[in-house]
């Protein structure tokens, strides 16, 4: 029964503040846990309030994690925790739940059990929130013989498809397609999808290369810049279907787009056994916008150089949805 | 203590998501015409409903008005109250472990008849999502539910083959499960001439069946 009541409450909750998540998976936020270590009555509280002390603790490394916010509900009053992750919030029993929250942080709230007088010792723990690497899908044109090819994401592999334990072994058909050898089955792509550790648009002296637009025109923005790059019309419909929905959650978008070295670099790494003559790698890092006074940074649009295919050619391409950046104010 | 957080607003509308539309062997231009319950939110190539096409022999579609190609086409729309269909206490439908999706997709997209990108491209859309969580109930719509729960087509000239296939996928944590499931028999789909296939599906995160 107090689950069911925890389960109503909560929902109410986050749906007042997430009341744009549609499906959770985009803006994933996995909750903490806590574990109430001490639960005693100290008469030197005032009557009808409740005093809470605790350590809030990264739940995988179990380190504190300082400038945590605490509050009651209503947000009226809270507490940020120390450098040791520590705090201590009196608030009152009416109030009866604490909310927890940091940027980047899994949100958690606790609600008890909450017995007037009562002194309570609690562990909060907190997960990172997560960021996937969407979609990344790779197609793979004239190679002249049958291909190894190796996928080694920053992040851990949530999906691989056509399966495999580690390298891709296949073919490349005259019809754009792919034959996994393993399988001896037909693919239009290669598809994989990672955890991906903390992702930031490359920012230079205040300014970033990039987008910002209004999401009603997402359509024609991306038809223009995929085609800048020479995405053929098969891989920018894939492109589009996939993330036009998305870019439209909401209003505004500011989109950047990494190239085959950032891409490399901080998303995964591409082993191929043949070396393409053509290789582009794009990858779409964007955060979705109610407004756009926030923003602290100048756009400045990036020059794109127009990929030439020739030969054997790889094309990659994938993106992350950022749900906060350090360039946007609050 | 652990807890379960739902965070889907009760008011916010169920998405059929990513219905595609494939078109192959046309001997003519034709007309497309998809008309969604809910109303679209989303179309590629952009359009109202209707689509004037051609079909090329690598199985992409030529837009007529702007002689752009397309591998297919793809709407988004809102669906109006959809949930799992249940007939006599009894669901037909899958309830898989959902490390076993991919598999279990192959085989079962294969006893349909969807061609081998068809069923990457259901496979790589679906399987991510099925995974969240570590059992799946899966149930599939085929043409004339299809038409009827989701959105009407028409094509002109009629098609000789039309295939439709949605999918009601509802995340679970247990197989723990009140009602009955019946496995469905799919009758295998034959190509012959001007075929359509389409496929879509919504994921179901409140139902009547949670009750």
């Amino acid at each position: 029964m107090r689950c069911d009541l925890f389960k109503i409450t909560a929902l109410c909750f986050l749906v007042s503040l997430f009341s744009n998540v549609v499906i959770s998976r985009e803006i994933s936020l996995v909750t903490g846990n806590y574990k109430i270590l001490k639960d005693s009555l100290d008469t030197s509280i005032q009557e009808g309030f409740i005093k809470l002390k605790g350590k809030v603790i990264d739940q995988n490394s179990m380190e504190p994690i300082p400038f945590v916010n605490l509050s009651n509900y209503q947000k009226t009053l809270g507490t940020t925790t120390d450098i040791d992750g520590k705090f201590q919030l009196l608030f009152p029993i009416k109030d009866s739940i604490v909310y927890c929250y940091v940027v980047g942080w899994s949100e958690l709230t606790f609600n008890g059990p909450l017995t007037s007088q009562h002194f309570i010792e609690v562990d909060f723990y907190l997960y990172q929130s997560v960021i996937y690497n969407f979609k990344p899908v790779i197609y793979a044109y004239n190679a002249g013989s049958s291909l190894t090819i190796n996928v080694t994401p920053n992040g851990n592999f949530t999906f691989k498809y056509p399966k495999t334990e580690g390298s891709w072994n296949a073919v490349t058909n005259s019809d754009g397609s792919i034959t996994d050898i393993a399988t001896n089955k037909k693919h239009p792509y290669l598809f994989w999808e990672a955890l991906a550790n903390k992702l930031e648009f490359e920012e230079q002296n205040q300014e970033i290369f990039g987008y910002v637009i209004k999401t009603d025109t997402s359509i024609s923005f991306l038809e223009n810049v995929l085609t800048a790059y020479g995405l053929n019309f098969r891989e920018k419909a894939d492109f589009i279907t996939f993330w036009g929905p998305k870019i439209m959650s909401k209003k505004y978008a500011l989109l950047q787009f990494w190239d085959t070295q950032s891409y490399e670099n901080k998303i995964a790494k591409l082993n191929i056994s043949i070396r393409p003559e053509s290789l582009l790698r794009v990858y779409l890092l964007f955060l979705p916008l109610d407004n756009l006074d926030d923003i602290k940074v100048k756009i400045k649009e990036p020059k794109i150089e127009k990929f030439e295919r020739k030969g054997f050619t790889v094309v990659e391409w994938g993106g992350s949805i950022l749900t906060h950046s350090t360039i946007i104010n609050g | 203590m652990e807890v379960d957080f739902y965070l889907q607003d009760p008011a916010v509308p169920v998405i059929c998501t990513k219905p595609v539309v494939y078109a192959y062997n046309a001997a003519s231009n034709f007309k497309l015409t998809i008309k969604p319950h809910g109303g679209f939110t989303f179309t590629y190539p952009k359009s109202d409903g209707d689509w004037e096409l051609k079909t090329n022999h690598d199985g992409s579609l030529t837009n007529v008005k702007t002689e752009k190609k397309y591998p297919y086409v793809f709407w988004e729309g809102e669906g109006k109250d959809l949930d799992i269909v249940v007939e006599r206490k009894a669901v037909e439908g899958f309830l898989i472990k959902t490390d076993t999706c991919v598999s279990f997709l192959e085989r079962t997209l294969a006893q349909i008849g969807f061609n081998a990108k068809e069923s990457a491209d259901f496979i790589t859309w679906w399987g991510p999502q099925i995974i969240q969580k570590e059992y799946a109930l899966l149930q599939f719509l085929q043409t004339e539910s299809y038409s009827k729960t989701i959105a009407e087509i028409d094509v002109d000239p009629n098609p000789e083959s039309v295939l439709r296939l949605y999918m009601y996928f509802m995340p679970l944590n247990s197989a723990e499960f009140d009602f009955k499931i019946v496995e469905p028999q799919f009758e295998k789909f034959e190509r012959t001439g001007f075929t359509i296939v389409e496929w879509g599906g919504s994921v179901i995160q409140t139902s009547k069946l949670l009750n």
